[in-house]
């Protein structure tokens, strides 16, 4: 049955091969959804496609919806951080120890700084953060963005982004 | 099966084959046979066989994708595109929209697949036929190719093997040419097909349904444009890096892991 449901999809797929990658060329880029429904949990997340039987669409969906939960923790990391630091800057203000609490809030910023550039390594996204250049390593073509670079390649019909060791 | 949905099913359409006669469409007031009608069989059979006796045609797919949201609302988007195909070993395909672009190439020796927007491409080394690389293109690079089972030699045979009832439902009309639906059933799916009429019986609409999926979300694919002595070169098919295009890989044919975290 698997194998029909595959076949019958593929004919599905006529013409249209790239059916498993709505890419929407906005700067976020998701696929199936658009800006709008980027927020993890928002009503607008899809529940499910036609042709699901669709391996490629099924991973999809599921994959996006990986990829935006690294990017949601880790934008809830950087909040957490930002927000320790004003609280450290406040507290700067009214303390005598101003300097050395500005200090700590320094270390806060740099730390939320830091939990938002960084992806552990092998993390896939289906698109780039801003500000990132194309380079040669060895013959292989990265992304640094801001530090953190990302190797491009073609996951079924979609091109990924996964963050790399050059 | 649920024997009460069954039946719910089985009144529901009872009553819409009641409306659909008294309507005035005579050809729907048989009931659904069980089984394959070896009628369906035979259009769906003069349609693979039509396709796959042509050498060189182009198409043009509007094809339309459902997604069901968690609050039950229904989106559908919309992605044009078109095919050009040269037996027995070179297909182009390009799909451009708002939604998509990117071009398929297979020219007898390798395949491409190439992202205007990323400006990327990959390419690997394909086998010799067209129905090899679409196998090949979907186990080993996870890559659908388009027109997939309609291209190969044997589509009938393919679509017919594990359907388990098909009928012809009648004519209808798709984009002005007058056609024979067909619609079958399957495990996970159904699926119609319209066929034209016509000396030529091409393929002119195609729907899947994912009826166990929640939603029951469809897929529709609607063939305009049918060329099938098409003028083209080689050239159509043998894709030329476009200026800055960087190469990469194809994941799964690389030993890095492409899992998401």
């Amino acid at each position: 049955m698997k194998k029909f449901l595959i076949s019958i999809v593929l004919t599905a797929s006529v013409l249209c091969m790239p059916i498993a990658s709505f890419q929407p060329d906005a700067p976020l880029r998701l696929r199936f959804v658009g800006n709008a429904e980027a927020i993890i949990g928002m009503p607008w997340t899809p529940l499910s496609f036609a042709g699901v039987a669709r391996r490629t669409m099924y991973r999809e969906a599921a994959w996006n919806a990986a990829a935006y939960n690294v990017a949601a923790t880790n934008a809830a990391t950087a909040n957490m951080a930002y927000a320790n630091a004003a609280a450290a800057q406040a507290a700067a203000a009214n303390a005598s120890a101003a300097q050395a609490a500005a200090a700590n809030a320094q270390a806060a910023a740099a730390a939320a700084q830091r939990a938002a550039a960084s992806l552990p390594i092998g993390t896939t996204v289906p698109y780039l953060p801003p500000n990132c250049n194309s380079t040669l390593i060895n013959g292989v073509n990265y992304f640094n963005c801001n530090g953190v670079y990302y190797k491009a390649g073609f996951q079924g019909n979609n091109v990924v982004y996964i963050v790399s060791t050059p | 099966m649920n024997e009460v949905s069954y039946f719910a099913r089985r009144i529901v359409s009872v009553v819409a084959l009641t409306m659909l006669v008294s309507a005035g469409w005579p050809q729907l007031g048989h009931t659904q046979p069980a089984g394959i009608d070896p009628q369906a069989e035979k259009v769906l059979r003069r349609m693979s066989d039509y396709l796959a006796g042509r050498q060189q045609f182009t198409v043009k797919a509007e094809s339309t994708l459902e997604a069901v949201l968690t609050s039950g609302q229904k989106l559908q988007y919309d992605s044009p595109a078109t095919l050009s195909v040269s037996r027995p070993n070179k297909l182009h395909a390009h799909r451009k929209g708002d939604l998509a672009n990117q071009e398929f190439f297979y020219d007898g020796k390798s395949l491409t697949l190439y992202s205007p927007r990323a400006n990327l491409y990959a390419t690997t080394a394909a086998p010799a036929t067209l129905d090899e690389m679409l196998d090949f293109a979907r186990e080993k690079l996870d890559v659908i190719a388009p027109a997939s089972e309609l291209l190969y030699k044997n589509a009938a045979e393919k679509m017919l093997k594990e359907s388990t009832s098909g009928f012809v439902v009648g004519p209808s009309v798709v984009g002005g040419v007058k056609t024979t639906h067909l619609a079958f059933r399957a495990g996970e799916v159904d699926w119609q097909i319209w066929i034209d009429d016509g000396d030529k019986p091409l393929p002119r609409k195609f729907i899947i349904s994912s009826k166990k999926v929640s939603g029951e979300p469809e897929f529709t694919v609607i063939m305009r444009n049918w060329d099938v002595a098409p003028k083209f070169t080689d050239q159509e098919f043998n894709f030329k890096a476009p200026k800055g295009a960087k190469k990469v890989e194809f994941l799964s044919l690389t030993s890095e892991p492409a899992k998401s975290k």
